[in-house]
């Protein structure tokens, strides 16, 4: 099979709450393909589903105060979510999503400080116990992949279409991206990176032969209030947002490397932000408040 | 560019998740090659043999198939087969006219096929690739069968790739008895087993940096000699060590890259060597590349290299085989390759030049000998 006999298909889906895209080039007897792709979307989705009482995450959360032995897959989960806690100095913390039960967005009023402070009590990994294979946690703490979930579903379809020798494809959930290879003639994938203040548009463009690209913004859940933005990715130590970038994409090997810093960046805000992200080589755009771009090409 | 702790860490991390951790570099077609090559060593002149006529030395027609198939998701397995043809004559012997060294041929044309069969089975894990191989290669008068295990652990970044690899091989030699059998060493059949291990470091720099370390022994035993030369009788053992560094840079503005490497050989019977090359990869437009390439190599002598007869009868070990002399060579080739969607296709040209005065230092051991020789040859892969 030559590759000029495989077309380029794009199947949209909508999975994890939002529009999603397949974009693979295939022959014509790999075209049932692209539905076991969508079906791995949708395992994901339904194991790490908060809204999904028999979920994986949801069993966990409902049973590891007494100690919960986990499977292969979300220890391997878990254990990067411990490698992020730590080499973030805990602002990555997958037991903060408590914190956006006390920001209520639809409602235009802030939480009160007391709120905020009795999330802040059920934050913390550090309160975790987690050696592997059990997970041991305080009653009414709670876990939620909101933060890599997504960008992980996106590298594991790149994965699995891989394996099926899909070579030429890029998978796009929300628009966090993984590519599976480039196009058949070697060229690479020419992507947007959204205007924060008109998400449809994009800002710039960039070039993705292979890896990932998963942004974060302050355009996805907020409140404007007293002409400030407040936006959903919480600092777990203050239980309050940054509010000095608008948006961030990154590009990694993974999309899910490239989401975990995108969240980091925007919990550190602008300057230390990008000081950060030099030293560590990443390759990044950003769109501050004022929507001035700063890059590095690692 | 300060190394990015964070994104090797989490690099790791995340590949050790099930799902993210399948083989990313197991190829993922079938492939198939066709190599054929033409061989040919320059003719010894008349002022260089014995009997002042010229003389051809050998030609070799070789074919080679290849092909690769992966089984599973992490497995492949690879045939090859070579076959050579080779017809001409070699250097039975040097002998002294007057002051200079002269070569004596072994006269009739010698002809002889090589079937060379190897079949490889690899695994590919997340961080360990590893294989097995095993080889036959038949002649007239020559037999050989070889087992070897290799294996490359990637260290947690995928910026360090360790190697390592073993093998063994059991060879079996019987002399074809030709015109000259009464004045041959006589033997109707001996072994030879070589045992051998390696171990390689290869470091990613950067994007544009990497660097390789390796190092080789190889202990061979039984019979060493060649039974076609006259003057010639070895050590029944022969111990070799090889320790070569390669630098690879990439120049993005060029689109290029070059590979330079240095070689060190030394072994029990003295012989020590220096090789240094250097070969360049030039992508074109239009998907060709382009691959120079150039070598030095300079030898000592083994310790029981002698071309003087009379004294040679009375030694231990001796051998006049011009290969053990001292000298020194100079490869260089060009090499031009087409890709197409699913096909590529090459040729190259190699040409080798063998000297005495090239090698490194002075040099008082001449063997009228050396071989100097080309070859050409077209390639084709396609990939399915």
């Amino acid at each position: 099979m030559t590759n000029t006999d495989k077309n380029l298909h794009i199947i949209p889906f909508k999975a994890m709450g939002g529009p999603c895209n397949v974009h693979l080039y295939l022959a014509d007897d790999q075209l049932h393909l692209s539905d076991e792709l969508i079906n791995e979307v949708r395992r994901i989705e339904s194991k790490y589903s908060r809204f999904n009482e028999n979920s994986v995450l949801s069993q966990i959360n409902k049973n590891s105060s007494k100690g919960i032995v986990v499977d292969d897959e979300t220890a391997g989960l878990l254990n990067y979510a411990n490698d992020l806690y730590t080499l973030s100095d805990g602002l990555f913390d997958i037991s903060s999503g408590i914190l956006s039960e006390a920001w209520n967005f639809k409602s235009n009023n802030l939480p009160t400080k007391k709120s905020i402070n009795e999330a802040l009590k059920l934050v913390g990994w550090g309160k975790v116990s987690f050696d592997g294979n059990e997970l041991k946690m305080p009653a009414n703490m709670r876990l939620d992949l909101g933060g890599i979930g997504k960008e992980y579903a996106a590298d594991c379809v790149a994965n699995l279409a891989r394996s099926f020798r899909i070579q030429h494809g890029l998978v796009d959930l929300g628009g966090d991206l993984s590519v599976i290879g480039p196009h058949p003639d070697g060229t690479p994938w020419r992507v947007g990176i959204s205007n924060p203040r008109n998400p449809q548009e994009a800002i710039a463009f960039t070039n993705l032969h292979s890896g990932g690209l998963a942004s974060s913004g302050d355009y996805e859940r907020y409140m404007i209030i007293n002409n400030k933005r407040y936006c959903h990715i919480l600092n777990p130590k203050t239980g309050y947002p940054e509010n000095s970038i608008s948006g961030i994409s990154i590009i990694a090997n993974q999309c899910m490397i490239a989401g975990s810093i995108a969240t980091i960046a925007m919990l550190k805000g602008k300057d230390l932000a990008i000081k950060w992200l030099d030293e560590q080589g990443i390759t990044y755009v950003m769109v501050d408040k004022h929507l001035k771009i700063s890059a590095q090409k690692a | 560019m300060s190394s990015s702790k964070i994104l090797s860490v989490l690099t790791a991390s995340a590949l050790a998740i099930p799902t993210l951790s399948s083989a990313a570099d197991m190829p993922t077609q079938n492939s198939l090659s066709y190599v054929s090559s033409f061989y040919t060593d320059d003719a010894i002149s008349g002022s260089q043999s014995i009997d002042g006529k010229e003389h051809d030395r050998y030609d070799i027609k070789v074919n080679q198939f290849h092909v690769m198939a992966p089984i599973s998701e992490d497995e492949t397995i690879s045939f090859d087969y070579i076959h050579d043809a080779m017809s001409g004559a070699s250097p039975w012997s040097v002998a002294p006219v007057g002051t200079t060294n002269k070569v004596i041929m072994s006269g009739a044309s010698i002809k002889d096929t090589r079937q060379d069969t190897r079949i490889n089975y690899t695994k590919y894990e997340r961080f360990r690739t590893s294989g097995i191989t095993f080889s036959n290669s038949r002649e007239n008068d020559y037999n050989s069968y070889s087992l070897g295990g290799d294996l490359q652990l990637s260290l947690s970044d995928k910026n360090t790739v360790i190697g390592a690899g073993a093998s063994i091989s059991w060879d079996t030699i019987k002399p074809t008895q030709g015109i000259y059998a009464n004045l041959l060493d006589g033997i109707t059949k001996e072994n030879k087993n070589t045992y051998s291990i390696y171990g390689s470091v290869t470091q990613v720099i950067d994007k544009k940096t990497l660097v390789q370390f390796g190092a080789s022994t190889s202990f061979h035993t039984g019979y060493l000699s060649d039974a076609y030369k006259m003057n010639d009788k070895r050590p029944d053992y022969r111990f070799m060590t090889t320790t070569n560094i390669k630098l690879v840079y990439f120049f993005d503005q060029v689109d290029a890259s070059a590979h330079l490497e240095y070689r060190y050989y030394k072994d029990s019977w003295a012989v020590r060597s220096d090789t240094i090359g250097l070969t360049m990869y030039k992508n074109l437009q239009g998907d060709y590349q382009i691959v120079p390439s150039i070598r030095y190599y300079s030898q000592d002598a083994a310790k029981f290299y002698n071309t003087n007869t009379t004294q040679a009868s009375t030694a231990q070990y001796y051998s006049d085989d011009y290969r053990l002399t001292k000298y020194g060579a100079i490869g260089t080739g060009l090499k031009v390759i087409k890709r197409l969607s699913d096909i590529t296709v090459y040729g190259s040209f190699e040409r080798y030049n063998t000297n005495n005065d090239f090698a490194l230092g002075a040099n008082s051991k001449n063997n009228p000998g050396l071989v100097s020789y080309t070859r050409m040859s077209i390639g084709i892969e396609y990939k399915f």
